[in-house]
């Protein structure tokens, strides 16, 4: 059954108990009510009954207008009294009745008592003593009646009253008891069902895609569940085709570089057989044949050995990515100086001045990092203006990852070709003035991209360049 | 020219099964100081016949210095390496080898079977001559060999 349904079911329920206790209770309350007023009035008549009783003596002592009309008034207020009490006494029609006859029979012996108010005879005062006393004795037997119903009625009220309590009691521990429990089993179900949810949530999170809930309720959180378990499949799916387009991707990068690194290992063979035969040409036959013969040769040895060259290098760059070594703490500043010392000669030659500020310890690959500072100043060297070689290397920490800067005073590159000079074998300048094949930018964004890192120039043409990669932070 | 103290030209087998590096050491060695004779095989298990003076080189000579490639064909010279230095008659015989291998596992495999030298291949074709040269020179000239 649906939570939703159960919900509306236990409210539903709730509204018509409700309902049907407010009804029983009113009623009980109007019985109390009854009760209470019936009780206020037999007190009132009780209270009359007394003042009527006062009255009669009082007009025994001064039997005048006054006094009998003040007693009059009396009896016609009780006659209204008992009028209004009529209709509460009908299950005590028999005190009533009794009160009510001594009432209408306490006028009769007042009446009887006002011919006799003024005799002076002993036989006129012995027939008044009589009537005093009859009313005296009808007077105390209503007040009799009267307590007698009170009393009576105050029993019922009692009771009455103790019932509505053991009903109000009774309902409010029925209702708090079916609440309570009703909650419990609800709320035990829900939980149950969520720690499931949470559960199977986390194993998700780990990475266990082959987890399912399997749940078997027909409610909400069973569709929620069969939802999740739906979300689950379409995951994996989602994971195990990523994987493997990951894997081919993977696969078929390794493919490239072996096929790189193959090639270039492999054509190194023959290459060096044609290399060192058109040598042997040129050593043996240099000046013995006609002129001609001397330039074509010379063309062939300079292919030749710049194929080489470019081979060599090309076997480098392959190197970078399948003969790279494992990451381990490395002293870029130690690294730096490695660098600079391989180009001394260079440097000297130039006339450079290098210098650099305090550099990090980075997670890396040692010689791969010496490449990379060796490539950068070598060129930065290279490519100077007119002004002597000036480089400067320093290292910043931004959002998680060194940003190194090498800066030189050279001749700066065009802003279109920032992206160029970082593929393999591209030059923009003729072999004669700056030499080399073209390849030591695109090495340096290899060995960057290996370490999770990106390499870029910011420069002005004639102002200078300024080399920058980033290396990630332990 | 000198032709060393034995009075004769000296005898070098060179294994090397590649005619392009075969006919670069000819060359190189006449270009060298000592007068010598080269004898060559293309593949490891020839180069066996050879110094055993089997099948077809029942007349070969024994050679004062082999030159040996390490990848050949059928048998490889770390084998060949390994059966000079393992036959008595064999053994004292100088093996230089001389391949275009730089790695570290070929070199210490290589000495660890007694090779006598072990020399990588310049590629460039001046140097390769230069090389060439002063092996010849170094055992020819200036080491004293074993007695025939």
């Amino acid at each position: 059954m649906k939570i939703r349904t159960k919900l509306r079911m236990i409210g539903v329920i709730s509204v018509f108990t409700a309902i049907g206790m407010g009804v029983i209770l009113y009623a009980i309350r109007i019985e109390i009510l009854d009760r209470s007023k019936k009780n206020a009035l037999l007190d009132d008549i009780v209270i009359g009954i007394m003042d009527l009783r006062a009255l009669t003596y009082d007009y025994l002592l001064h039997p005048e207008e006054r006094s009998r009309q003040q007693w009059y008034m009396k009896h016609a207020s009780l006659s209204n009294l008992f009028g209004r009490f009529d209709h509460l006494a009908a299950e005590n029609r028999e005190a009533a009745n009794a009160i009510l006859r001594n009432h209408n029979h306490l006028e009769t012996l007042f009446s009887q008592l006002m011919e006799n108010a003024g005799a002076r005879s002993p036989v006129g005062k012995t027939s008044r003593d009589l009537l005093a006393g009859q009313m005296l004795t009808r007077s105390q037997a209503m007040i009799s009646d009267a307590f007698r119903s009170i009393r009576r009625n105050r029993g019922a009220l009692i009771a009455w009253q103790e019932t509505y309590s053991k009903v109000f009691f009774s309902v409010a521990v029925l209702s708090v008891s079916l609440l309570a429990g009703v909650s419990f089993l609800l709320g035990r179900q829900i939980i149950r069902s969520l720690s499931k949810l949470q559960a199977g949530t986390d194993r998700i999170a780990g990475g266990d895609l082959d987890f399912r809930l399997i749940a078997r309720e027909r409610n909400e959180i069973g569709d929620l569940s069969r939802a999740f378990d739906r979300m689950a499949e379409r995951l994996k799916a989602l994971r195990d085709a990523l994987r493997k387009n990951m894997a081919e991707l993977e696969s078929s990068n390794k493919d490239l570089e072996q096929f790189a690194y193959v090639a270039s290992h492999d054509l190194q063979e023959p290459l060096r057989m044609v290399a060192s035969y058109v040598k042997l040409l040129e050593r043996r036959y240099k000046g013995k044949l006609d002129k001609d013969a001397d330039e074509f040769i010379a063309f062939a040895v300079d292919g030749a050995e710049r194929m080489q060259k470019m081979i060599d290098d090309l076997l480098t760059f392959s190197r970078v990515g399948t003969r790279g070594r494992t990451f381990g703490p490395t002293d870029a500043g130690a690294a730096m100086e490695q660098a600079l010392e391989n180009l001394q000669l260079f440097v000297k030659e130039k006339g450079a001045s290098v210098t650099r500020d305090p550099l990090p310890v980075v997670l890396a690959d040692g010689s791969q990092m010496v490449q990379l500072f060796q490539n950068l100043i070598g060129n930065a060297v290279k490519f100077h203006g007119n002004r002597p070689p000036c480089v400067h290397v320093s290292a910043n920490k931004r959002d998680g990852e060194w940003v190194f800067s090498v800066r030189d005073n050279g001749i700066g590159i065009e802003p279109e070709y920032g992206d160029r000079i970082f593929r393999v074998f591209q030059r923009l300048h003729d072999r004669e003035t700056y030499p080399g094949t073209g390849i030591g930018l695109a090495i340096c964004r290899k060995i960057a991209e290996r370490h999770g890192g990106r390499i870029w120039v910011e420069s002005k043409a004639g102002e200078g360049s300024t080399f920058r990669f980033t290396i990630p932070t332990v | 020219m000198d032709s060393g103290e034995r009075g004769r030209l000296v005898r070098i087998l060179l294994v090397e099964d590649n005619p392009g590096d075969v006919r670069l050491t000819r060359e190189a060695l006449r270009e060298g100081r000592v007068r010598n004779h080269l004898f060559s095989v293309g593949d490891g298990v020839e180069a066996m016949a050879f110094l055993r003076g089997g099948g077809k080189h029942k007349n070969a000579p024994r050679p004062d210095l082999i030159l040996l490639d390490l990848n050949l064909p059928k048998k490889d010279g770390r084998e060949v390496l390994a059966e000079v230095k393992a036959n008595e008659h064999l053994r004292r015989i100088p093996v230089v080898v001389l391949t275009t291998s730089k790695s570290e596992e070929d070199i210490v495999r290589s000495y660890d079977l007694h090779a006598n030298c072990y020399i990588t291949k310049p590629v460039d074709l001046e140097k390769f001559i230069a090389v060439v040269k002063k092996v010849d020179d170094f055992w020819f000239e200036v080491v004293k060999l074993p007695p025939e």
